[in-house]
Parts: C-alpha cells; structure tokens; sequence
C-alpha cells in the first residue's frame, strides 16, 4: 500500500490554525484584563503544541477538526476579530452592525442547509462550483464594505481568495463561506437578543414600581454631601 | 491610520480574488457521456450454465459486504470488498483479489484501504469504512471510492478517494470528497461510475441524513469534485444506478427505503449533466429494501441484479425490461430461505456479452458469477 501525501502544507496550516484560533478564543474569554504580550503568546502556544500533539493515527487538530468539521474563512476571521477584542486591539460593534451581520449569517445558512438536507427540492449547494458564485459573493463583499460592514466584507473577500487558492480539501465556495458553527452560533446570538428583548420589556422598571430611580439613573445623580 | 491599512489589505484580496477568478478554469460545460468502447468477447459464449465461485478463501475475516468490480486492460477482473470482524468494526479494511483471464481461482486478496491508512492520509480520525467502488476508466487509471465515518452511524459518511495508474499495485494517498456543507456528513456510494468523454467521472451516490435521496457527482480527471446534481428529491430513493441511454440521456433506478410500496424506483434523466431529472416512477419488481444493480444490454434491454421479494434477501434474481418500468425475472442466481442472504449485487458488462456480478453471500463471504449473452437469452 504505497502512496503519495496528497494533504498539501496548505491544508495543514490551515487545520491547525483553525484549531489554535478555536481554543486561543476559549483561553482568551477567560482574560479579564488587557493581557500582557507574554500570556498572548502563551495563549496562542498552547493550543499550537497541542494540536500537533499525535492521537489515533493523526494529531490533536485533526482529531478535534474530524469531529467538527473544517472551519469556514469566514468563521476563521471572526475568531481572529474575538481575539483581538479581548486583547483590546479592536473595538467592539455597535449592537446594530453585530446584529445585522448575525441576520446576515443566520439568512444564508437558512438557504443553504435546509435544501442540502433534502429539506427543498433545490439543492443550494450545487452553486458553490460554479464561479458565478464567486463573482456575486465579491460584489456582495464589496456592497459590505461601502455601508460599513467592514469585517463581513473581508470575510467574503478572503472566502473568495481561500477558495481560488484551495486552501480547504473542499471544492465549493459555500464551505469557505459558512459552516455550521458560524450558522448555530449567529441563530444563539440573535435568539438571545429576541429573549433579551422579550424579556427587558416584560419586566416592570423597578424604579417606577418602588419609587425610586433606577441604578443607572441613580449612578448620575450627584452625591449629597 | 489603521482603516487605511485595512481598506488597502481589503482592496489586495479583492484584486487577488478577481485576478484568480479571471483566469480559474470553468467548470466542464456540456458534458456527455464516451461511448461504450467494451472489447469484443474472447472466449465464444457457450451459453451454458455459470460458475459460481468465491472470491477469497474461507478462513478469512468473518463479516465481509459490498463488492465491487471491474475489468482492467489486459483482461483481468479486480473485485473489491469490506472485510472485518463485523460491519463498522474498528479492523474493517477495503480488500481487493484480481482474476486472470482463463483462471478459475482468484489471487489472495490484499489491503487497499485502512481506517489507519486513511487517518493519516486525511489528517482527521477516521472511525470505520466501507461501501467501496472500484473503476477503471479508458485511461487505465483504477479509481477507488468509499466511504469513512468520523462518528455516528453510516448516515455520518463521507466519501473518500484514492487513485491507481499501474493496475493496482501502488495507491495515492487518500483524498476526502466534500460534498455536503452540513460538516460533510452522510454522502454514500454504492452505484458503477461513468466515464464522460472529457475523462469526467459521473458517480451515483446517496444521501442518508434527515431526508433520503440520489445523487450524482462529477469528479473531474485529476479527482476532483466539479459538480453536483440531485437526481429526485423523492424520499426513500437512495442507492442510485444511472444507466446511459444515449450520450446525453440515461435512467436511473433506485432501491427504496422506507417507503410504503415496496418497489424499485425509476426516473428518466434526459440531460443529467443539466439536472433535468423527471419525477420518480415505480416498476413492477418488487423490492425488500435492498440494493439493486444495473445495466445495458446489447439488444438495448436493461438488466437488473436484485432481490424480487417484498421481504427478505434470500434470493438474488436477474430481471429484464425495455422500458424500465415494466420487468420480468428472466434466471435466479441464488434462491435459499431465510436467514440466507444473497445481497448487495454489483454488476459490469466488461465484453460485448459478457457480463460478471458479485455479491454478498450470507455476509461471510464474497460470491462471483460471469455469464454471458446466450446464456440468458436460453430459457432456464
């Protein structure tokens, strides 16, 4: 049983980084502070060692990454974004910009895996081959950028860019796109703003029912002396 | 300052993007199926009744399933199998065992595939595999497609493809086929390949999670996927065999699953390359939920290997039809009672009237039977 490697450097690289990003995330949620430069490396090395770390005829990276799946572009740039926010490199969206590209994500995902399921006689998927995709997405990624969704604009960008240069084993422009991770995660997000919501106004304001001002009005009164 | 630099690095991948998309190669257009270029049959057809043989010799693994099989250059048969302590067992592998033109034994079989192997080629944990094909195309490069599982059951299947240019002897390494973007799980094959004119590959394959249906992938010469086509939306029509009528049209026939008339399924494909797929028709054969095989005969009939009982897998039959929809049993190859089970028929026309089919025989053991034209046109 001979045989070439046909897994490409590129493809490597590309696994492991999805890995160091994923738990370098994990870590960084738990940095309350903006970090020293050592514990940002610290929390970059860590997860770097032990993906190539051998376990059940691969490494660590690839036996996480087999279960999960291989992370989309776009998902990989969102991590980097949360990195370097809890790093405070970055500054945050405004709720509205976070929101809409939650809506944004959450709409495609909402065309893509019901149909590739079997769930509608169209199969979405099958667009992701053809490079009209990739033009449309660019033109999207550019309409992004002009009203200020610059990270959603780069994300398509580099989707495009990973997909030309088959950095995924994958062949088709959705996969570099979306995942499903990204897809679950922006449906959390933007249930949990609808309960957030739900629930903010449901609940009576507790200054109008005891007669006081609320904290955060309180917080501006001026102090008596 | 920093908005700068990010629009400039923003601009760079876009250009970058544009520049390799102008010069990306297109997808195949128009695609049509190569004409049949099968060689004229070298022994003269007695019509006399076959063989039957197994493929390994006994003692071998205990549970073994899913044959495939094809014919090479120079005349000799390949088969293929999964061989293991039982189905999705951590020790299953891919075996293969060649038959010489003339030879009544076949060799030893040998490993072509292992979850081991597999894992280090794919960089991921590979749990089992199963389900393999084996294809040679005119370039006499044998293909090989079957199917791994990461966790769950088969409907967590994705298929994984290796290739060979001297007959079988050295494989490349393995390469996974992405074909869904739900974490690339339950796509499976079970159906022949065909070759396009352009060196393409169209493979019949099926999805199982969720919802049930037939698929086509075109894999492209270097093993590649290029596209993707749903042949039915109809649930319960999985394992698909297309069966090419003329260099653009072709029938494809399903096994059912799960449905309430237990019947093998049809469709009419007039451009499949196009995804011009017509709605789901029933045959008269009955079928128990098993797979089935087909193929073209030279008076233009088809030909189906299948199980033509609405229960149980203890006979394995060859009907005929002209249409497709309308069959009769012509000969019985294995007729037994239950437990028994001649299952997963797998069948090639590798010479002008010459046909070979292999099988599961009650799981333990691979069953091979070549007949010929005259044979079947003899009343049994």
């Amino acid at each position: 049983m001979a045989g070439d490697e046909t897994l490409t450097p590129a493809f490597w690289i590309y696994s492991h980084l999805a890995f160091v990003l994923l738990i370098a995330s994990m870590l960084s949620r738990l940095m309350k502070y903006r970090p020293s430069l050592q514990s940002i490396l610290l929390c970059l090395l860590i997860p770097a060692v032990i993906g190539v770390l051998p376990i059940r005829q691969t490494d660590v990276s690839g036996f996480v990454l087999g279960h999960m799946g291989t992370l989309s572009v776009s998902m990989m740039v969102l991590l980097i974004f949360q990195l370097l926010l809890s790093w405070r490199f970055v500054e945050a969206f405004s709720t509205a910009a976070w929101r809409n590209m939650n809506l944004f994500w959450f709409a495609i995902g909402m065309i893509l895996y019901p149909a590739a399921l079997g769930l509608f006689d169209e199969d979405m998927y099958s667009y992701g081959f053809q490079n009209t995709m990739s033009w449309c997405v660019l033109c999207v990624s550019i309409a992004a950028v002009i009203c200020k969704y610059r990270i959603l604009g780069i994300s398509l960008a580099l989707s495009v860019l990973a997909h030309q240069l088959k950095l995924q084993e994958s062949r088709n422009l959705w996969d570099y796109m979306i995942d499903p991770w990204l897809w679950i995660a922006a449906a959390i997000v933007l249930i949990a703003g609808v309960c957030r919501r739900l629930f903010s106004s449901k609940q009576p304001n507790p200054g109008e029912r005891q007669g006081v001002s609320p904290p955060s009005v309180q917080r501006n009164l001026p102090t008596e002396t | 300052m920093k908005r700068d630099l990010l629009s400039l690095a923003y601009c760079c991948v876009l250009a970058s993007s544009a520049g390799l998309l102008l010069t990306a190669s297109r997808p195949p257009q128009d695609l049509k199926f190569a004409e049949s270029k099968l060689p004229a049959v070298e022994v003269a057809q007695n019509g006399g009744d076959p063989t039957l043989r197994f493929i390994q010799p006994a003692g071998g693994p205990p549970a073994v399933h899913s044959g495939t099989i094809t014919r090479l250059h120079d005349g000799r048969m390949l088969a293929a199998w999964f061989a293991g302590t039982r189905e999705g067992a951590s020790d299953v592998r891919i075996l293969m065992a060649s038959l010489a033109p003339g030879a009544s034994e076949w060799s030893e079989p040998t490993a072509i595939a292992t979850r081991e192997q597999t894992s280090k080629d794919l960089n991921r944990y590979i749990a089992k595999l199963g389900n393999p094909i084996l294809f040679a195309d005119s370039r006499q490069r044998i293909w090989l497609f079957y199917v791994t599982v990461s966790m769950g059951g088969w409907s967590g299947s994705s298929i994984t493809l290796r290739h060979s240019d001297d007959d079988g002897v050295t494989w490349t390494a393995a390469q996974r086929l992405v074909t869904s973007p739900f974490l690339n799980v339950s796509t499976l094959v079970k159906g022949c390949p065909i070759e396009c004119e352009t060196g393409h590959l169209l493979l019949p394959v099926y999805h199982e999670f969720i919802r049930k249906f037939g698929e086509a992938l075109v894999i492209n010469p270097d093993g590649d996927l290029v596209s993707k086509i749903r042949l039915t939306a109809e649930r319960g029509a999985i394992q698909p065999w297309i069966v090419p009528i003329n260099r653009h049209a072709s029938e494809a026939f399903y096994r059912q699953s799960g449905h309430h008339q237990k019947l093998v399924l049809t469709n009419r494909l007039s451009n499949v390359f196009d995804s011009e797929c017509a709605s789901i028709e029933f045959t008269n054969i009955p079928n128990p939920d098993a797979a089935i095989a087909v193929i073209r005969r030279d008076n233009g009939e088809f030909l189906m290997a299948c199980s033509p009982m609405e229960s149980g897998r203890h006979k394995l039959s060859l009907a005929t039809s002209k249409d497709g929809l309308e069959w009769k049993v012509i000969r019985d190859i294995e007729v037994g009672d239950p437990p028994d089970e001649f299952s997963y028929p797998y069948l090639i026309q590798a010479a002008r009237g010459e046909y070979h089919l292999v099988y599961t025989w009650s799981r333990t053991r691979m069953r091979y039977v070549t007949f010929d034209e005259q044979w079947l046109e003899t009343k049994p």
